[in-house]
């Protein structure tokens, strides 16, 4: 049970870089991050504003946090990968909607608020 | 209603019905090939026989013992995802596709066995679920022919064991440095696991080599089955087009979509885009290989193992990274580095392989652009040239190998030149 905290709180750690690096890029001013530990997981709330020219962006970015299907193979080989680049690319956000085991996101003109929860 | 049947095909599972059409395509062409007993026979050469860069099993056993061989790898590559319960991704296309491919360049039955065992052993001693490890274990079998080399060389008393505790620490440690090394070259090595193996081989065989094993690089290259190999080739492509158009990807423009991609790692243009427009692409990105092969066929390029095996490779990262927009450049460094500097003709077997299989260096050319990419491919040429070396051969990623040492030289030099992007 203690490795796979750790092991979750790494990809936590990865998911939270990799989101307020993309709110921030698109123009976000205020992003509130909510990060807690439950029973069986790390639950992250966030919310935050966008510029209006990303709204197309942001809705895209939606549909990669909540994927139709999720491949662990895919996130145990690659999850290195997410929150360290400095340059921008919508496979490292589907990359972040892999390693999540839940997730709702809600996007409304100039703000979206998210609630991801990855298990131990 | 395309869409809809896009989603449907993802969530229901049906894609995995692809390689195993393939792999029945597969074993369908091994018996016209072979249609007599030395089909059999070839076959059991291939299993216990020296694998290793670069042995065709077309030369060994026969091009239809090769591809029954390619068929059953593949076939129980497949159920071994479906039995872990993994959705058919992009991941799970290149990963498959890489395993067909190299079943004709050195894969086979005998020597993945004691790689994927290690593989388990690694997700038991983890105490996780196998599920995880799938894809770095099948990948991780491309060390295999070391275990077909102890098969081979070691005495009769012993040479079972030596080879099952090979496979086995390879499959086990391999892993755990493929996990570590896409941190190194940041993803834009689409064969990540190429790189790790040839860093894990060097030092085995360097461990052999202390003992005083050596390793000759023998080359075998077959020149029999050209036109069945081109119907076989073409088959592929021209159905995954059909499968592709079929799950709703129907226009020029609908395609035109997978161009703005980097292809940098993890671009699984299953999960992006949809599993219509990646199959598209795989037979677009399979044709460019197979285009430039029979493009060299007035200078004695003939179709075999080896190369049908890097056409399958960029295929299957068709679903995973690759598009003929990226790919492009990066050969077309290549073909220049192997026109001006190589010592060795473009149609030798060493230089085909590295401008098909170079491409794993796409993502170079899709994020910085299509002269960076050619330099990649440039580079690539001459390091691929002195890598095999290293690990005497045993990896049969020895250009995944050589492109993560491109992305160690390269990619700091392309980062500290290029502007930082621009930022509202």
């Amino acid at each position: 049970m203690k490795k796979r905290i750790y092991r979750t709180r790494r990809r936590m750690n990865h998911v939270v870089s990799e989101l307020s690096h993309a709110l921030l890029l698109a123009g976000g001013q205020e992003i509130d991050l909510h990060l807690s530990r439950e029973e069986n997981g790390l639950r992250l709330r966030l919310e935050g504003d966008f510029s209006p020219e990303h709204q197309h962006a942001m809705e895209r970015m939606a549909r990669l946090l909540q994927p139709v299907v999720r491949d662990p193979a895919l996130v145990e080989t690659y999850s290195e990968l997410t929150g360290e680049d400095q340059y921008t690319d919508e496979s490292e956000m589907a990359l972040v909607g892999q390693m999540v085991d839940e997730s709702k996101v809600a996007v409304e003109p100039g703000r979206v608020r998210m609630n991801l929860f990855l298990a131990f | 209603m395309a869409a809809t049947d896009e989603l449907t095909a993802l969530r229901s599972g049906q894609l995995y019905r692809i390689p195993l059409v393939l792999a029945g395509l597969l074993a369908l062409f091994a018996a016209a090939a072979q249609p007599d007993r030395s089909l059999l026979r070839g076959f059991w050469e291939i299993q216990v026989n020296e694998a290793g860069l670069i042995t065709d099993p077309m030369a060994t056993g026969g091009v239809g013992a090769a591809l029954l061989n390619a068929a059953l790898v593949l076939l129980l590559s497949t159920l071994l995802l479906r039995r872990m319960k993994l959705p058919f991704t992009g991941a799970a296309f290149a990963c498959l596709f890489l395993m067909a491919g190299f079943s004709l360049l050195g894969k086979n039955l005998v020597n993945i066995a004691p790689v994927v065992a290690g593989g388990w052993l690694h997700a038991l001693y983890k105490r996780e679920r196998f599920a995880q490890y799938v894809y770095l274990t099948l990948y991780g079998t491309c060390l295999s022919p070391m275990v077909s080399f102890l098969l081979v060389r070691v005495r009769p008393g012993v040479r079972w064991v030596a080879m099952a505790a090979c496979g086995l620490v390879i499959g086990f440690l391999l892993p755990a440095i493929a996990r570590f090394t896409t941190r190194i070259h940041q993803g834009y090595n689409l064969y990540n696991v190429g790189f790790a193996a040839g860093i894990l081989g060097l030092g085995i065989a360097s461990v052999l080599k202390g003992f005083g094993v050596e390793f000759d690089s023998g080359v075998s290259w077959s020149r029999e089955g050209h036109g069945l190999l081109c119907i076989l080739v073409a088959a592929v492509l021209l159905g995954l087009l059909a499968a592709g158009i079929a799950l709703g990807c129907r226009s020029w423009q609908a395609y035109s979509r997978i161009f703005r991609h980097s292809g940098r790692a993890v671009a699984d243009f299953i999960l992006l885009d949809g599993p219509g427009l990646a199959l598209v692409n795989m037979a677009a990105v399979g044709a460019v290989g197979f285009a430039y092969l029979l493009a060299l066929y007035p200078l004695g390029v003939r179709l075999n193992g080896p190369l049908v095996c890097c056409i399958f490779a960029m295929t299957g990262f068709g679903a995973f990274g690759k598009h003929p927009k990226n790919v492009l450049p990066v050969m077309a460094g290549a073909v220049v580095a192997a026109l001006l500097l190589v010592a060795v003709p473009i149609t030798s077997p060493g230089v085909l392989l590295a401008t098909l299989l170079c491409t794993c260096l796409a993502p170079i050319a899709g994020q910085f652009g299509r002269g960076w990419g050619m330099a990649a491919g440039f580079i690539h040429m001459t390091i691929v040239q002195n890598t095999s070396i290293l690990h005497g051969g045993m990896n049969l990623y020895n250009n995944g190998f050589a492109a993560g040492l491109v992305c160690i030289l390269l990619i700091p030099i392309i980062k500290s030149m290029s502007p930082e992007p621009e930022e509202d």
